[in-house]
């Protein structure tokens, strides 16, 4: 397919657009929190992607290689755009980074209606927000995306060990993150108590 | 607690579905007898979950649009998308402006740009008025009725290519940019390794100039670089979006920007598509 677009054909290009548009909306959505601008930023990464192809050099898949232009550009405009709700991390207690919460509620609880869906997903993106970009991004990219350990370790260019020890903390600092604001986990425990 | 912090990355693993055999009947020991971390692998998979439903479909023509912008291709890659054929047509009247004029001197200093010392000074605002002929604004943005024409992208940016002077150096000065930006641009997104003679990185401004976007998705704003001077006092109101060492940046209003053009404000103008991102670069001395 690769071959087919360096050799000027478009409609070979449109396939790979359609087959990972999505993907790369969602890193950018995710990242920057702005519909507007993940829409702006997917356009710019497939423009880039289709001008940079003649240099890929087809050691990464394409997915990876295109996951990555991706991230960066969505990194790039998060620093260019230093908003305030993309500052520096509200994580309260920098010295407990990569400990579990101190109290750990009993979560399992009854299935959830479409309301609870939509509270959780709201929570769960404002506590994303608040990450540093970095364990955002991985978060990003292994659960809005769904990538492999391997396929997140192409696309980083980082170790497979630093994967799954990034991805903790970022777990565990979004879950702290979570439970300060108080009311992600509490759905859970109320179905718990509603269920009996 | 200390014993069961052995096991955290192994809990997010297993919420992953990535653990290894040993790791796996190593951790199903633990969780056997341990209620925390059975409550912690279950916080975790709820979490996941909660993050794997956030994903979101994308606007119905997304892709369409990625594909017009690639069908442009040459052309297009100017300015960032949102505003792309508002702040294209105005980045295409400047050079139109210029071209004639400009166009030995950049092709030229492209490379010169690259090895420049921070003492070259580019052709000023003013000498370019006089090399191509006053159209208005120093920026040769169109009349507001052309230019909103232009930013309903009625025919495009061609449109005013075609009405305007000398279609043919803008055509050529526009590839000429295109191609050598290709060249510095590296395939995973990061701007080229500055090297002797190499392209700059963005946060450089050691030569006086980074480049911006030119416009937000709005259409209705610049970014504005002051390097290393006082800034006019029409940016006193503006919001300002970076601060850093002896660079500030600001968001400007286009019709400030087109005002403070025309009244030359701005001393030096860099057309810098090295990285092939974003074009206009105003410096201020």
């Amino acid at each position: 397919m690769i071959g087919a677009v360096l050799s000027g054909d478009k409609d070979a290009y449109e396939k790979l657009v359609l087959e990972y548009h999505k993907s790369v909306y969602n890193i950018a959505l995710r990242m920057t929190g702005s519909p507007e601008d993940a829409c702006d930023i997917t356009q710019d990464v497939f423009f880039k992607a289709y001008r940079s192809l003649k240099h890929f050099r087809g050691s990464a898949s394409f997915g990876s290689w295109i996951y990555r232009v991706a991230s960066n550009m969505s990194i790039d405009h998060l620093r260019r755009r230093k908003r305030q709700h993309t500052a520096e991390t509200v994580y309260l207690d920098d010295s407990r980074e990569g400990e579990r919460p101190a109290e750990i509620p009993d979560v399992s609880g009854e299935p959830y209606g479409e309301l609870e869906r939509k509270e959780m997903r709201r929570a769960v993106c404002e506590g994303l927000d608040m990450l540093p970009e970095e364990q955002k991004l991985i978060l990003v990219l292994r659960e809005v995306n769904g990538l492999s350990y391997t396929e997140i370790a192409e696309t980083l260019k980082i170790e497979l060990s630093t994967v799954k020890s990034r991805l903790y903390r970022a777990r565990a600092r979004l879950a702290d993150c979570l439970l300060k604001k108080g009311n992600f986990f509490e759905t859970y425990s109320s179905n718990k108590r509603k269920g009996g | 607690m200390s014993d069961c912090a052995k096991y955290n990355t192994l809990i997010s693993a297993a919420a992953d579905g990535e653990l290894g055999i040993d790791e796996k009947v190593q951790l199903e020991e633990h969780l056997r007898s341990c209620v925390q971390c059975r409550s912690y692998l279950e916080m975790m998979r709820k979490m996941s979950a909660a993050l794997r439903d956030s994903a979101e479909e994308p606007p119905e023509k997304l892709s369409e649009w990625i594909m017009a912008d690639v069908k442009l291709h040459n052309t297009r890659r100017i300015f960032g998308a949102y505003g792309r054929y508002t702040a294209l047509a105005a980045v295409l009247c400047l050079v139109i402006l210029g071209a004639a004029a400009l166009r030995p001197r950049l092709a030229a200093g492209k490379n010169a740009m690259k090895s420049a010392s921070p003492d070259a000074a580019p052709m000023s605002v003013s000498a370019e008025k006089s090399a191509v002929g006053d159209t208005g604004s120093a920026y040769g943005y169109a009349d507001e009725e052309t230019y909103d024409d232009l930013a309903d992208g009625a025919d495009g940016p061609m449109q005013a290519v075609n009405e305007a002077a000398d279609p043919e150096a803008v055509y050529a000065y526009a590839a000429d940019t295109a191609e050598n930006a290709e060249e510095d641009y590296e395939a995973d997104g990061q701007p080229a390794q500055a090297g002797p003679g190499d392209a700059l990185s963005e946060f450089d401004t050691s030569r006086g100039y980074k480049k911006y976007a030119a416009a937000d998705y709005d259409e209705k704003f610049f970014e504005v670089a002051v390097i290393y001077g006082e800034a006019p006092e029409e940016l006193a109101d503006c919001e300002i979006l970076l601060s850093e060492g002896e660079q500030t940046d600001y968001r400007v209003p286009k019709e400030l920007m087109q005002s403070l053009g025309s009244e030359g404000a701005f001393s030096e103008i860099y057309f810098d598509d090295l990285l092939g991102e974003y074009g206009l670069v105003i410096v201020l001395n």
